[in-house]
This record gives structure tokens, sequence and C-alpha cells, in this order.
């Protein structure tokens, strides 16, 4: 897969779970598991915004040499949490999948 | 305030987005009615009016730059509402609200870019339609050039930008061929030769900008509106003892906003008209059908407007 594509492709899921996350179904599962998981929804979810955002304004040229260099990784992570959101998995597993995306984003752009 | 030549109308944008427009497509298609003689005040009248459906183009199109804007801001302010408490210090809250602030404003900042470029555009057409006019001073070649060399700095800026991991270069469309017609209006006629192709590039360049905001506009107001349909809707329906009396009326305008979202990509479209509308002028075929379709393209763009500043209004 190229730059382009590895770049648009998790920009495109990292769009798709903070919609996933804000849904009326989420939050009733997150309303319903234990005050921890639920501050850590919570934390995910600001994580995935704030990467939208940084991953959304970078400029291709400047991170294709990291995400190439990230490249099996940002795979195996947008297909676990592909398979994760689909089937709206326990909230431990789904946050556990998004946070491991999440610290491979953070090996491309740098974020909080 | 839109003001379309021949016709004693002014109309505010700001106060009344849809009817302008159609009076507008009125007011145009009474200018048309002359195409067909092919005399010079015909051919005055085809660039004024396609001058006006460029303005009104600019007006519509800045309107959405404004929503896609604030739709960025507002879904991430209500995120960072909702995610808070997660954040446990206050340097952690402070890092990440300044964070997400430089962010936005890069993101306004080609925003802004974007309606500069239009409204150059905008002037760009202007002056061609006074150029039109055989009584045109010779000096309007010049401001022609002017206006054109201000458009070319701003669009390499443009090309380059990503909003939202999409660059917008990768969505400009490929170039149309087409010929320069001959004109009555020499002054005229040489400045189509000398610009008029990459004057489409230009309105090209338009079109892909579009695009990207478009996807991105969606996916912030589609964010919003998530929140809000959970707040406001499922939340108070599934626990409050009474429900609010603006309830019906909420739940009324979010899902109606999230259906209208969906066609959040008629900017883009009202652009590819333009453009399309340009070459033909400027092969001397532009008909009152292309201006009529044009016009159409406007007015969806501010359907799309008006349905997303109705379900979220200022404040809320």
């Amino acid at each position: 897969m190229d730059a382009t594509q590895l770049y648009s492709s998790t920009l495109e899921l990292l769009n798709a779970t903070i919609l996933r996350m804000l849904s009326p179904e989420w939050d009733a599962k997150v309303q319903a598991a234990s005050p921890e998981q639920r501050l850590k929804a919570l934390a995910e979810m600001l994580q995935v915004q704030h990467a939208r955002l940084v991953l959304g304004n970078a400029v291709l040229q400047d991170i294709s040499g990291q995400l190439k260099a990230n490249e099996q990784g940002l795979l195996d992570g947008q297909k676990a949490l592909q398979a994760a959101l689909a089937k709206l998995a326990t909230v431990e597993s789904v946050l556990n999948t998004i946070s491991s995306l999440i610290n491979i984003v953070a090996r491309v752009v740098p974020l909080l | 305030m839109i003001y379309i030549k021949n016709n004693p109308l002014r109309v505010d944008v700001s106060s009344c987005l849809r009817r302008p427009f159609q009076w507008g497509v009125g007011a145009l298609l009474l200018g048309l009615v002359h195409f067909s003689c092919g005399c010079a005040s015909a051919r005055l009248t085809q660039f004024h009016n396609f001058a006006q459906a460029g303005t009104a183009y600019v007006k519509a199109s800045q309107v959405v730059l404004d929503e896609a804007g604030t739709a960025s801001i507002e879904a991430d302010s209500l995120i960072a509402i909702k995610g808070r408490e997660a954040l446990a210090t206050p340097e952690q809250r402070r890092k990440f609200i300044l964070s997400n602030n430089d962010e936005l404003r890069k993101r306004l900042l080609i925003l802004g870019e974007i309606g500069r470029h239009g409204q150059l555009l905008q002037s760009y057409f202007e002056t061609l339609g006074a150029l039109a006019d055989p009584k045109a001073p010779p000096t309007l070649g010049a401001a022609a050039q002017g206006v054109f060399e201000s458009i070319g700095k701003l669009s390499p800026t443009i090309k380059n930008a990503s909003l939202g991991g999409l660059k917008v270069q990768d969505a400009i469309p490929q170039a149309t061929n087409f010929v320069v017609q001959s004109f009555k209006v020499k002054a005229l006629e040489s400045e189509l030769k000398a610009r008029s192709k990459d004057i489409e590039r230009e309105l090209a360049l338009q079109e892909a900008a579009f695009k990207v905001i478009s996807a991105n506009l969606e996916t912030d107001l589609t964010a919003k509106l998530e929140l809000e349909e959970t707040e406001e809707i499922i939340k108070p329906f599934a626990t409050a003892k009474d429900l609010p009396k603006e309830w019906v009326q909420r739940r009324e305008e979010i899902l109606q906003a999230r259906v209208a979202v969906a066609s959040s990509e008629s900017a883009a479209s009202a652009a590819a008209k333009l453009r399309e509308s340009f070459v033909a002028l400027v092969e001397n075929r532009l008909s009152e059908t292309s201006i009529t379709q044009l016009i159409s393209a406007i007015n969806s763009i501010l359907d799309l407007t008006q349905k997303i500043q109705k379900a979220t209004p200022a404040g809320n």
C-alpha cells in the first residue's frame, strides 16, 4: 500500500471511530460499563479526536517516510479496530484496539 | 448584496438565503432572452450573466466555508466538553485545548484562502463582464491581469493543502479541451486567449477544494449531530421524568439535518457547473439551460446550508 492510501485509510478509520464513539449505541455501552472504563472511554475519545485533527492537517510529503516505516503496524491496527467496531465488541476490547492504533499513529505524527 | 444588472434588484443574502437566487434565476433568464440575436449587446449580457452567476456562487460557497469552519470547531468543542473529566489535571486540559486550537486554526486558515481564491475569481469574472462592453476602457486588460496574478499567488497554497487527510491537488479534475471563439471586442478576445485555460484550472481548483471540504464537513457535522442526538433526544427520552417542550422539534431538526449532511457535496457540484459554464461562455455557446442548471446547483448549496443552520442554531 502506498503512503497516500495508508494516510487516507488511517484517517478514514479515525473518522469512523470518532463517529462510533459519539453514537447513542456506544454511549449506552459506556454508561453500563464500570466508572474506570467510562473514564478510559472518554480519554480515548479525546485521543481519537486529537489524532484525526493532527493527522488531517499533516502534509503527506512530510510524513510519508514515517507512514511507510509503520505500515504493518498501521494495517494490523486498522484491521483489528475495524473488526472491533463492526461487532461493537465489549467496551474494553474496543478501547484496547483504539489505543493500539493511536500508539502507532503517534509514531507518525506527534500527539499529546 | 447581489446586484443583477439590467434589473433593479438588490437582495441581501445574509437575511434571505434562498429567495435571492430564485429571483436571480428570473433576472438572469430575462437577460438570456437576447441570446439568439447575436448582437454585441447579447454578448455583453452573456458575460454579465456569467459574472452574476459567479458572484452568486462565491456568496453561496462562502456560507459553506463558514459552515465547515464552524462545524469543525463545534464538533471539537462538544467532544472536549464531553471528555473533559478524563483529563485529570489542569495541565492536561490546557495542553489538550491549546493543541486542538492550533490544529483548528490551521484548518480555518486554509478555508480562508479558499474563500479569498473564490472572491478573486468573482472579481475576474466581473472584469470580464466589463471587458465585453465595446466601450470598456483600455486599462481593463491590465486589471484582469492583476486579478489573475493574485489568484495565481493563492493557488499553490490551496493545492498543497490537506484537509482531513485529503489533499486538494489529488481531487483536481482533468483539464477540459476548448477553443476560444472570435469576439468582436478584441480586448475581450485577447484576454480570453491569454488566460481562459488557466482560469479553467483555477475553477477546477475550487471544485477540488470543495470536494475535500465536503468530506470534512460531513464528518464534523455528523459528529456534532451524533452528540446532539444522544444528549438532547435519546438521553432525555430514556431517563427524564418530563421531556423538554422543544423535544419534538429538536428531534425533527436533528434527524432532518442528518439527511441533509449527505448532500454536502453540493458546493463541489456547483463549482463543476461554474467551470462548465465558463468553458461554454468562452466557446460562445453559453445557453439559457446552462445558466439555469448553474443557478439550480447554487440553490442546492443554499438548501444544504439552510438545513444545517436550522438544525444547529447559534449557541446551541
